[in-house]
């Protein structure tokens, strides 16, 4: 019988009723019985009558939907183990990486891209980190610099570069570091318009200097560990 | 004994069970309006004892100072916070008397002070803040007895699941008896502007914490998940996110100028308004028709440039049992949408 069905309401409100009667009718009941009658009989009325408004509120507000609820629901929280990047090995050494992957001949970009770790990134393999991109003219490895708590991507476009064509960079990028899909974009002048159109509008800093990178740093999420998930 | 505690529950009883059995022992002994006195007794004992568990479940008077009204005001935030964590690796709770000088409403607010506050070099920074709004009937004790925030967010942050944050807990109404939903209500509280500018005024003002839009979200089970929605949606510039733990897509009440039907409407918002550039974290039970429906719903409207992720518990229906599940995901997700503790400002004041 469903906990907010009528008929446990119903059934509820009937079994008062027969108790008020049956506590009528030994009211006056003679000898030692007379008291434990009544006091049960009373008892019993209060509990129905208690039950029986409680079932109609949560039956309208939906507070306990079933037997199960009431009796305390079962977790179903989850924390997924955060999975190494491909290239965890090689960006422990904390210098600038040139990164490879096979998609990038279809970026169009003037040289490839150059990945920079965080200092802390070797040390904490189980937090995944924000990225600071760098859209920029040169990837020279004087020109990117390691963000605490974010891994430093360093892009060189051409003219033929487009967000289009950079679709499949973050996925990619997921695959091969241990990084969160948030971002922050350093954009030299020429670059800025294909900042401006990159999906989910991240924040857009001109230019990236010191300053630059200190200022990004500060907007982004710090390194976590995988969160707690329910089902979606 | 404390007006939420278990032995009260049972004390109540026991005088329920005293008045039921003085109504038998006396009834034959009274005349008409002793017996009318006796039946008095226990409906009065019966519904007193109703009160206490109704009271207990959802916190709307925490204390017996707040039932009489005799709660006295937080020290000033100078002589409130703490210079030192009760216990390495946990936060503190501290309550603040917040008064509002927008709104006119001058209320307590407790506020969860992380660990990293109090412990070199952390303390020198301005920490990401979660406004975290209680539902209707209820009060901020409901998410600090029954939900249990200190330790969830203790447990996150000492996982690394979630950054070192600041959470506040302010109450959405000056009335225990008077829903708001975090409006500012035509002739009553203007609970929305002291949520969303005296109470963030004075976190500035007296805590470490960030300033800026990107290190501000909300958050709320029940009505407080309407709020942090509607709030959301209503000051996207000060706010980047917020969880809502079984919100529903209306208010439900009226604000007195039929804004319930529009400009605090959520679904309204999202069908009639441009979206605003957040992201949301809708979470539900899946046999709590009423917030399921509402929730499906924003999610569903929900478009870019607005981000919505959905959490759904299978069972548990409208209660503290599915909050406790919810919660720490959701303080997961907003501390990953939230900008990180950084260097303080120069005007920053403890």
């Amino acid at each position: 019988m469903s906990l907010v069905g009528l008929p446990l309401i119903l059934l509820t409100w009937a079994l008062a009723i027969g108790a008020v009667a049956a506590t009528v009718r030994g009211w006056r009941l003679a000898g030692r019985w007379r008291m434990p009658v009544r006091i049960v009989g009373l008892v019993v009325v209060e509990a129905l009558v208690v039950a029986g408004a409680g079932l109609i509120v949560n039956r309208q507000d939906s507070f306990y939907p079933s037997w199960q609820a009431l009796g305390g629901a079962a977790s179903v929280v989850t924390v997924p183990s955060t999975s190494a990047g491909r290239l965890d090995g090689t960006l422990d050494s904390h210098a600038a990486v040139t990164w490879s992957p096979p998609e990038a001949a279809a970026w169009h970009l003037a040289a490839a891209p150059q990945l920079i770790a965080p200092s802390d990134y070797a040390a904490t393999p189980a937090r995944t980190f924000p990225v600071i991109l760098v859209l920029t003219t040169t990837t020279e490895a004087a020109e990117i610099r390691p963000a605490a708590g974010a891994l430093t991507v360093a892009l060189a476009p051409t003219a033929d570069t487009t967000v289009a064509a950079l679709a499949d960079l973050s996925g990619r990028l997921a695959r091969d570091a241990r990084v969160t899909d948030r971002l922050v974009i350093l954009a030299d002048g020429p670059w800025a318009s294909l900042a401006a159109g990159w999906p989910g509008r991240p924040p857009v800093i001109a230019g990236h200097t010191a300053a630059d990178f200190e200022r990004a740093t500060r907007d982004l999420p710090a390194p976590l560990a995988a969160p707690e998930e329910l089902p979606s | 004994m404390r007006i939420d505690g278990p032995w009260t529950v049972a004390v109540s009883l026991l005088v329920v069970l005293a008045a039921t059995a003085g109504l038998a022992l006396w009834w034959d002994r009274a005349r008409l309006l002793g017996r009318a006195a006796l039946i008095v007794t226990v409906v009065l004992g019966v519904v007193a004892a109703s009160a206490v568990e109704v009271n207990r479940l959802t916190e709307t008077y925490p204390s017996w100072s707040a039932l009489t009204g005799d709660e006295p005001e937080p020290p000033a935030p100078e002589q409130a916070t703490p210079e030192t964590t009760a216990e390495p690796g946990k936060g503190r709770l501290v309550t603040y008397q917040v008064p509002g000088p927008a709104s006119g409403m001058n209320m307590p607010m407790t506020v969860y002070l992380p660990a990293a506050y109090f412990t070199p070099p952390d303390r020198d920074l301005d920490f990401p803040v979660i406004e975290a709004l209680h539902g209707y009937p209820g009060t901020p004790q409901s998410w600090i007895r029954r939900i249990d925030i200190a330790g969830r967010l203790d447990r996150e942050i000492a996982a690394g699941r979630m950054a070192p944050t600041v959470v506040l807990l302010p109450y959405q109404t000056p009335d225990r008896l008077l829903d708001t939903e975090c409006t500012n209500m035509v002739g009553g509280p203007q609970s929305e502007t002291y949520l969303t500018k005296d109470v963030p005024d004075w976190a500035r003002a007296h805590l470490h914490v960030r300033r800026d839009r990107a290190g501000w979200a909300l958050t709320g089970y029940s009505a407080g998940a309407f709020c942090a929605m509607n709030l959301l949606l209503k000051h996207p510039d000060q706010y980047a996110a917020a969880a809502s733990l079984s919100g529903y897509a209306d208010p439900g009440i009226k604000v007195g100028d039929h804004s319930e039907k529009t400009t605090n409407n959520i679904a309204w918002r999202l069908s009639h308004l441009p979206r605003p550039s957040v992201a949301m974290w809708v979470g539900w039970a899946d046999d709590d028709v009423d917030a399921r429906d509402g929730s499906r719903r924003i999610v569903e409207l929900a478009k870019p440039p607005l981000s919505v992720v959905s959490a759904v518990v299978p069972h548990g229906g409208h209660s503290h049992a599915v909050w406790r599940q919810m919660d720490g995901p959701a303080f997961d997700w907003l501390s990953a949408h939230l900008a990180r503790p950084a260097r303080c400002t120069a005007d920053s004041k403890r």
